[in-house]
């Protein structure tokens, strides 16, 4: 039984028709990914929705963002159809995030253990500058493939 | 608690003034928050929220970054809250722990102050679900600054 990773996540993630309500709000865009390497990258344009009372994007969301890259990234590692439930987060924010900027997240694998998967996520914005970053741990978790 | 020279006004009528402020910011009206309880002196707050299915993840969940929104909401409003409405503090880092699943829907958040100190604030929260189960626990420190326009 052969399964072609590349071929799958590209469908799941690459169609902005199948993001889930949470993916869609901080309007995920893919950029690329690769399942050996363990990382993924996405565009990301926070809301106004998200705004602070300094209009600056609500630090919750900023892990928000991340947070989709980095169970991306914690996902696409495992072999088969899965998931990786976030078991703790940890997120610096380093400088504002603008609402309504395009950004820049990479969610990248640390560690693939068994019993439990480490990531990092770093969020920029177009030129280069880092505005927060995060670590992560998770756990796999294989779906039924269908 | 800081220090400053503004007068105090009750727990009830600070309470009312948050529940009755024309000024929320985009993201509370976005997570549905509202303030329920606060305490002054014990430098603690409640606050109840309203999820939105938009919040949720491929399992029909709400995605961890938003329970994490919830939370840093709460305790941020609290270092408003407890400084008498002269500081806020911007988050510099913050850690949450997810120990269960939450649906969209009705969730509360407890958020109260370690220390707030001149240069830092440190901060612990937790998120509640429907039936009082712990969902999220968080910890974040914060610098806290002068407040520029008054809730």
């Amino acid at each position: 039984m052969s399964f072609d990773a590349r071929e799958y996540w590209q469908d799941i993630l690459g169609n902005p028709d199948k993001r889930p309500p949470a993916t869609a709000f901080v309007n995920f865009e893919l950029i690329g990914f690769d399942p050996e390497a363990g990382w993924c990258e996405a565009a990301f344009l926070a809301p106004s929705q998200a705004a602070n009372p300094g209009g600056n994007v609500q630090g919750g969301f900023v892990t928000a963002m991340l947070d989709e890259v980095m169970s991306v990234a914690g996902s696409i590692v495992q072999g088969g159809p899965a998931m990786s439930p976030t078991l703790q987060m940890t997120t610096s924010f380093i400088r504002p995030v603008p609402v309504g900027l395009r950004l820049i997240g990479r969610g990248q694998v640390v560690r693939r253990g068994r019993a439990a998967i480490f990531t990092e996520g770093w969020l920029h914005d177009e030129a280069g500058t880092l505005l927060a970053q995060a670590t992560a741990s998770c756990i796999p978790r294989a779906m039924d493939g269908s | 608690m800081a220090e400053t020279d503004k007068p105090r006004i009750s727990d009830a009528d600070m309470l009312a003034r948050f529940q009755g402020s024309k000024k929320r910011p985009p993201c509370s009206d976005t997570l549905g928050m509202t303030l329920v309880e606060l305490e002054q002196d014990a430098m603690r707050i409640r606050m109840d929220f309203d999820v939105p299915q938009m919040f949720a993840n491929p399992t029909g969940a709400v995605q961890g970054g938003f329970i994490s929104a919830m939370l840093d909401e709460a305790m941020s409003t609290c270092v408003i809250i407890a400084s008498n409405v002269t500081m806020t503090a911007p988050t510099l880092e913050m850690k949450t722990s997810f120990l269960r699943r939450l649906m969209p829907g009705a969730a509360s958040v407890d958020a109260r102050i370690l220390k707030l100190g001149r240069s830092a604030a440190f901060m612990e929260a937790e998120c509640f679900g429907p039936e009082g189960e712990l969902v999220a626990k968080a910890t974040a420190t914060a610098i806290p600054m002068p407040f520029k326009r008054l809730g």
